[in-house]
């Protein structure tokens, strides 16, 4: 009887401990739940959550037993060790500073952060390349693509004579330009306050009905920035290539500089120089093509005034000056622009308009001989851009990463001239989707 | 004879002990450390072991911080002069389906996100006084200034990690518009 009763309590005593999960694979999440401040048991629970992959209980159990036992730099260096693999640079910084100003770190413990943060070194030199891909699609509606005048009528070696079309095709009021571009960005953080970028890209765009215009444009960029202080400095050179149907096609190298200095919260001051050279390509259907060629010295400096965190006020003052092979065309230009930007739930609203008074060099003898061109124009826009779900909420199912962006844009300009051929008006309505594609993987 | 009674009383005594353990099974999370002056809303005095449940209030006194763990394996850890108020909490430790929603009143906590996030990134929600957040799988603080003003920083998994992690990603929004943090290190601050 007494062996039966032996038997039975070995039983109950196993069912005790299989109820307890003792003879369970490893420690159980409720163990730790039961015992959160045994040493032992969380460190041996820390290891096992290790080595089976779930990190994120490792660095609870380990920051719990270095809450507990603060004095314990054992547990401080595995919870390093492990927050250097989970590219917590942050933490990482933190613990490093603290650990190094505990005066109770010893040498042999700072040899080991040392080697430790070694390994972090030479891991962020491998990640200071990124890089993404934009495609986009946009399509623009223009109401005088071929720039009638307002009058109708051109000014030829001084006569006014009525705008004649004289092929349909070529000359057309509304029309729909397609454009369907992509550019590749790569860059290098080269350190904290530095960065270099890379851009290249093409763009082709399809006009609908007027058979002159279509192009494929090539376009690439390096440019570098720099913070220094309060400034935030980024040289720039660039280079594209436009290819024409049926026109001049030409090139443009230029080059810049431009600087953001951070007054305080609210004000800062953007100004910028640069200067870009046009050369046409001549060939044997377009042998003057060039005589269009010219430099372009530009300049520009605005003042921003943060209204709110959402609402900013731009001011512009604008200086430019054109150098052309033609003297006729060559000529300075000098405005103002004033926006105002709001961010709003379905997006970042911009609303802008730019004055521009333009004074010719010379006389074009073919038009005038005697009037010399002065042009003032003003162009209003108004545009709306952000995230495709902002506006669209059910994109969110194709949407998930925020990486499809939309814009919507309407621009008037009006040009008013006193050479009647350069009396324009025209509208523009654009809408686009741009795709960005995330290539950080490759590096 | 006296032999199987202790027995038998023995096994009544297990029975009742696994009923018991049943029973509080209502609480959703223990403190796992506490440091200092830690207590609930009834100004009860929270210590290592205390159990957490629904609707509870944790408040940390200053220069006292403690964490706390729940049962699907979220972490959380306050600060001092924090008060942390659970408005929801429903896990099924089976499917590890459910829905954490935390308000930060004041103060500052760090999460380590659980199973409930794991299983569905949106069913975990931070309140702070001036917006939510939701977060995917990751580590991140919140910190609540004051009434008008708080700031999250997403700690991590960086994009570089070495263990195949999914990297980090909080939104915040303020009810009106919202924005994405990718990158470990980076914040954003919510106001009025």
């Amino acid at each position: 009887m007494r062996r039966s009763v032996f038997k039975f309590c070995n039983i109950i005593v196993f069912l005790v401990f299989l109820t307890s999960n003792v003879f369970a694979d490893g420690i159980t999440y409720k163990e730790i739940l039961d015992n959160p401040t045994d040493l032992e048991l969380n460190l041996n629970y820390a290891k096992q959550q290790e080595s089976s992959g779930n990190l994120k209980l490792t660095i609870a159990t380990l920051e719990r037993l270095s809450m507990l036992y603060p004095e314990n730099l054992d547990i401080k260096l595995f919870l390093l060790s492990i927050l250097i693999k989970m590219d917590s640079a942050v933490k990482v910084d933190l613990m490093v500073r603290t650990m190094l100003n505990d005066p109770n770190t010893s040498d042999e413990t700072r040899i080991t952060i040392a080697k430790l943060l070694s390994k972090t070194g030479e891991k962020v030199e491998e990640s200071k390349w990124f890089a993404y891909l934009d495609l986009k699609y946009s399509q623009t509606e223009e109401d005088n693509i071929s720039g009638i005048t307002k009058t109708k009528k051109l000014l030829q070696e001084g006569n006014l004579i009525p705008y004649t079309t004289v092929d349909s095709r070529l000359v057309v009021e509304y029309d729909k330009t397609y454009t369907r571009g992509s550019a590749l960005t790569v860059g290098k953080n080269i350190d904290d306050s530095s960065s270099m970028f890379f851009n290249l890209g093409l763009d082709i765009n399809t006009i609908n009905k007027k058979v002159k215009g279509d192009s494929d444009v090539v376009s690439s960029s390096l440019s570098y920035f720099k913070i220094l202080g309060d400034h935030y400095i980024s040289p720039y050179v660039y280079w594209n290539k436009p290819n024409y149907r049926r026109q001049e096609d030409y090139e443009t190298l230029g080059a810049g500089i431009n600087n953001t200095f951070i007054i305080n919260e609210k004000n800062n001051i953007n100004y910028s120089l640069g200067y870009a050279d046009t050369s046409y390509v001549k060939t044997a259907t377009f042998d003057t093509a060039e005589d269009n060629n010219n430099d372009v010295y530009s300049s520009f400096i605005r003042h921003n005034y943060n209204f709110t965190k959402k609402i900013q006020l731009g001011t512009k003052l604008i200086l430019n000056r054109t150098e052309s092979k033609k003297e006729f065309d060559s000529y300075d230009a000098k405005g103002i622009n004033l926006s105002y930007s709001q961010i709003l739930p379905f997006g970042r609203l911009k609303i802008s308009s730019s004055y521009l008074k333009n004074d010719y060099d010379e006389v074009e003898p073919f038009v005038s001989s005697t009037i010399i061109r002065k042009d003032e124009s003003l162009v209003s826009s108004i545009s709306l851009d952000g995230q495709l779900n902002q506006i669209l909420p059910f994109a969110k199912k194709i949407n998930k990463n925020n990486s499809i962006l939309y814009t919507l844009n309407f621009k008037h300009s009006d040009v008013s001239s006193n050479i009647v051929n350069h009396d324009i008006e025209r509208k523009f309505f654009t809408i686009g989707l741009t795709k960005r594609i995330d290539l950080n993987g490759l590096f | 004879m006296d032999c199987f009674k202790k027995v038998i009383l023995l096994f009544i005594f297990v029975v009742n002990a696994n009923i018991a353990s049943a029973n509080t099974s209502e609480f959703i999370g223990v403190v796992g450390a506490a440091i200092g002056e830690i207590k609930n809303q009834n100004n009860e005095k929270l210590v290592n072991g205390s159990k957490i449940f629904y609707g509870d209030t944790i408040i940390s006194e200053e220069q006292s911080n403690a964490q706390i763990l729940f049962l699907d394996q979220t972490v959380l850890t306050l600060g001092e002069d924090t008060e942390l108020t659970i408005d929801e909490f429903i896990y099924d430790p089976k499917s590890h389906e459910g829905s954490f929603v935390s308000n930060v009143k004041s103060g500052t906590v760090k999460f380590i996100t659980g199973q409930i996030s794991k299983k569905n990134p949106d069913n975990l929600e931070v309140k702070i006084p001036s917006g939510t957040l939701g977060a995917r799988g990751t580590e991140f603080v919140v910190l609540s200034e004051s009434n008008n003003k708080s700031t999250v920083v997403l700690l991590g998994p960086g994009p570089e990690n070495s263990l195949g992690m999914i990297p980090g990603n909080l939104i915040l929004s303020d009810g009106i518009t919202s924005i994405d943090i990718t990158k470990p290190g980076y914040e954003a601050m919510v106001t009025n």
